[in-house]
C-alpha cells in the first residue's frame, strides 16, 4: 500500500509537487493523467526514492522509499536509460542478474510479444523498440509496485496497442500499477482508477468507470476540457 | 557485485585499447631514436607521459559518473536493489585497475629497451614493482577527491557544476590542513627504498610513504562519503 | 466490440456479454477475465465487476478454479428480457406518436401477413 501525506517538492521556487494526499492499495492500477509539467514525473521519482520531499511523508508498504524498496517496485523512466553499447539480451540478462524476483518466463513472453531483436546492439534499436526494450527491463520481475512514467511517449500511435497490451499481459493480481500518461485515449481502459494532475495538484480523482457515469465522458475528454478551462 | 564490475569493465573497454595502442605506439615510433641513445630515450617517453596521469585520472573519475547522468543510464543503474558502496567500489575498481595498467606499460616497456639496448642499466624485479606500485597507488589516490565533489554535487537539484567545482576547491584546502598532523600519525613507518644501476653507478633513492598513507586514510573517508552520497543523488 | 470510453465501461461488457449469451455464440463457458481483459483491451478487474454485477443478478455462475459459466435458462431469460426492452421501447415510441393500444394491436396483427 502506498501512502502520501501533504507531499511537497519544490523546484527552484515552484512547486512541482503541491502538498499532495493520496492512497493507493494493493493490486490497484492507477493512472496519473496531466499535461507536461504537472508533476506526474515528480510524484513517480518521488516515490521510487529517486528524489527526496520538500516536506510531507510517504510510505510505501510501511517503508521509507530508498534502496531497501528496489527489490520490491519496478521504475520504468521517461528517458532512454539504456546502455547503447550492450546487445540487446546481454543487457536484460545483466540487468536481470540483481533481481531475485526476475521472471524469466515473463522476460521470454515479452520479448517475443515485442519482437525485440535479442542479438543487435542497443545503439541499433529504433526509439520504439527501445521503448520495448525498456519495458521489458521493467515488467520482467514480479515486483509488487510498478511505476510506468510515459510509457507511450515519442511512441508512434500504431505501436501504441502492442505497448498497452504488453502492459496488460504482464499486469497480474495484487501488483500495483501505477502508468502516467498525458496520451489518455489509448490506456484509459486499463486504469481502474485515475487521478489527475495540474500543476503539482490533483484535481480530480476517482475509480474511472464512476467518473464516466459522473461526467459523461471518457478521461480523454475530461483531461482536454475539465483541466483546461 | 561481479557482475557490475564486469559491466563496468567492458564500459570502459574502448578507452583501455586506445590508451594501450597509444602507449605502445609512441614507444615503438621511437624504437630507433631508443636504440641509437641506447635507452635513454625511453626515459624521456616516461618523464613525459608520466606527468599527465594525475591530471587523466581526475578526469576519468568525474568522466566515469557524468556519463552514466548524461546518457541518463543513471536511472537503470540506480534501480538496482544495491547499496551505494557497490557501484561507488566498482568503478573505483576499474579505475584502479586502469591506472595500474597503464603505468605499467609506461614503465615496463622502456625497462625492457634499456635492459636491451645497454649493459649500464639495471633494475631488480623487487624495485620495479615497488616503482609501479606507489606511482600507481599514488595516482589512484587522487579519484577519490573527483568521485566525492561530483557526488556530493548530485545531491543537489541546482547549482550542480558550483557545488562539485566548490566541494573540490574545500576538499583540496581541508586535505592540505589535514596533511599537517595526517603525515606524523603515519612517521613511524620506516622508509621505502629502491636500488638500481643508472650509467654504470648504483643509485639509491629512499621514499617517505606517512604522506602517501596519510592521503590514503583521507581517501577512505572519500570514499565512504561517497557511497552515502549516491544513495542520496537526486535523479 | 466496440467500448464507448464515456461510458462506464463494466457496464458495456455486461451488456456485451448478455447479447452473446441471447445469440448462442456463448453456450456453456464465459471467456476467463483474463481473455475477455485481454481481447477487448482492458483490466481485468473490469471484466471482473462485470461477471460479479452478471452473477448478482443470476445469469452465470463462477467457480474458483473452474471459471465462469452460464446458468441453465439465462439464454432464454436474456432473450425474453431483451425482447421486452424492445416491445416496451416500441410501444412506448408509438404511444408517443399518439396511437392507442387498441391500434398498435391491430399493428402487432398487420405483422403476421
Amino acid at each position: 500500500m502506498i501512502e502520501v501525506k501533504k507531499l511537497v517538492k519544490i523546484y527552484d521556487d515552484v512547486y512541482a509537487v503541491n502538498s499532495i494526499d493520496l492512497t493507493i492499495e494493493e493490486g490497484a492500477f492507477v493512472g496519473l493523467v496531466g499535461p507536461n509539467g504537472s508533476g506526474k514525473t515528480t510524484l513517480l521519482k518521488l516515490l521510487f526514492g529517486f528524489c527526496r520531499p520538500t516536506s510531507g511523508d510517504i510510505k510505501i508498504n510501511g517503508k521509507s522509499p530508498g534502496v531497501e524498496l528496489r527489490s520490491e517496485i519496478s521504475f520504468y523512466p521517461e528517458c532512454d536509460s539504456t546502455y547503447h553499447w550492450m546487445k540487446t539480451q546481454d543487457l536484460i540478462n545483466w540487468y536481470a542478474s540483481f533481481f531475485s524476483d526476475w521472471n524469466k518466463d515473463k522476460e521470454k513472453e515479452l520479448i517475443g510479444f515485442f519482437d525485440l531483436p535479442r542479438h543487435r546492439c542497443v545503439a541499433h534499436l529504433s526509439k520504439g523498440l527501445r521503448a520495448k526494450l525498456k519495458l521489458v527491463l521493467t515488467l520482467s520481475r514480479d515486483a509488487k509496485i510498478f511505476l510506468l512514467d510515459e510509457p507511450l511517449s515519442g511512441i508512434d500511435p500504431a505501436s501504441r496497442a502492442n505497448i498497452i497490451s504488453g502492459i496488460l499481459k504482464a499486469y497480474r493480481a495484487k501488483q500495483t500499477f501505477i502508468f502516467s500518461t498525458h496520451i489518455v485515449s489509448d490506456a484509459e481502459t486499463l486504469f481502474e482508477r485515475t487521478i489527475f494532475m495540474k500543476e503539482g495538484n490533483i484535481i480530480i480523482d476517482g475509480k474511472s468507470d464512476a467518473l464516466r457515469e459522473e461526467y459523461g465522458k471518457s478521461m480523454d475528454q475530461i483531461f482536454k476540457e475539465e483541466l483546461y478551462e | 557485485m561481479s557482475s557490475l564490475f564486469k559491466k563496468e569493465l567492458l564500459g570502459e573497454k574502448n578507452w583501455i585499447i586506445g590508451f594501450c595502442g597509444f602507449v605502445l605506439g609512441v614507444n615503438f615510433l621511437f624504437l630507433p631514436l631508443t636504440k641509437v641513445t641506447e635507452g635513454f630515450m625511453a626515459m624521456m617517453v616516461i618523464f613525459f607521459t608520466l606527468p599527465a596521469f594525475p591530471l587523466m585520472a581526475l578526469v576519468r573519475a568525474f568522466l566515469i559518473w557524468k556519463n552514466e547522468w548524461d546518457s541518463n543510464t543513471n536511472f537503470l543503474l540506480l534501480s538496482l536493489p544495491l547499496r551505494g558502496y557497490n557501484i561507488v567500489l566498482s568503478k573505483i575498481g576499474v579505475l584502479a585497475l586502469e591506472i595500474f595498467l597503464y603505468v605499467f606499460l609506461v614503465f615496463f616497456i622502456p625497462y625492457l629497451m634499456l635492459t636491451g639496448f645497454t649493459d649500464q642499466f639495471s633494475l631488480d624485479v623487487l624495485t620495479f614493482s615497488k616503482l609501479w606500485f606507489l606511482t600507481a597507488f599514488r595516482i589512484l589516490l587522487i579519484v577519490p577527491f573527483a568521485m566525492f565533489s561530483y557526488l556530493f554535487g548530485r545531491i543537489f537539484s541546482r547549482a550542480q557544476g558550483w557545488i562539485t567545482a566548490g566541494s573540490l576547491v574545500g576538499l583540496l584546502i581541508i586535505y592540505s590542513q589535514y596533511l599537517h598532523f595526517g603525515r606524523k600519525i603515519f612517521s613511524y613507518l620506516p622508509e621505502v627504498s629502491m636500488r638500481f644501476t643508472l650509467a654504470g653507478d648504483v643509485e639509491t633513492f629512499s621514499l617517505n610513504i606517512a604522506t602517501m598513507m596519510a592521503t590514503f586514510l583521507f581517501c577512505v573517508i572519500l570514499t565512504l562519503a561517497s557511497c552515502f552520497f549516491i544513495e542520496k543523488a537526486e535523479l | 466490440m466496440e467500448i464507448d470510453k464515456s461510458k462506464p465501461i463494466w457496464r458495456q461488457i455486461v451488456q456485451e456479454i448478455k447479447e452473446r449469451i441471447s445469440r448462442g455464440d456463448i453456450e456453456k463457458g464465459v471467456p476467463t477475465v483474463r481473455a475477455l481483459a485481454e481481447e477487448l483491451g482492458v483490466n481485468p478487474n473490469t471484466v471482473a465487476r462485470a461477471y460479479r454485477e452478471m452473477e448478482r443478478e443470476g445469469i452465470v455462475e463462477s467457480w474458483v478454479g473452474k471459471g465462469t459459466w452460464v446458468k441453465k435458462g439465462s439464454r432464454d431469460k436474456l432473450k425474453e428480457e431483451m425482447v421486452d426492452e424492445v416491445i416496451g421501447g416500441f410501444v412506448k415510441n408509438l404511444t408517443s406518436m399518439g396511437l392507442s393500444k387498441k391500434e398498435i394491436k391491430k399493428l402487432v396483427r398487420k405483422i403476421d401477413d
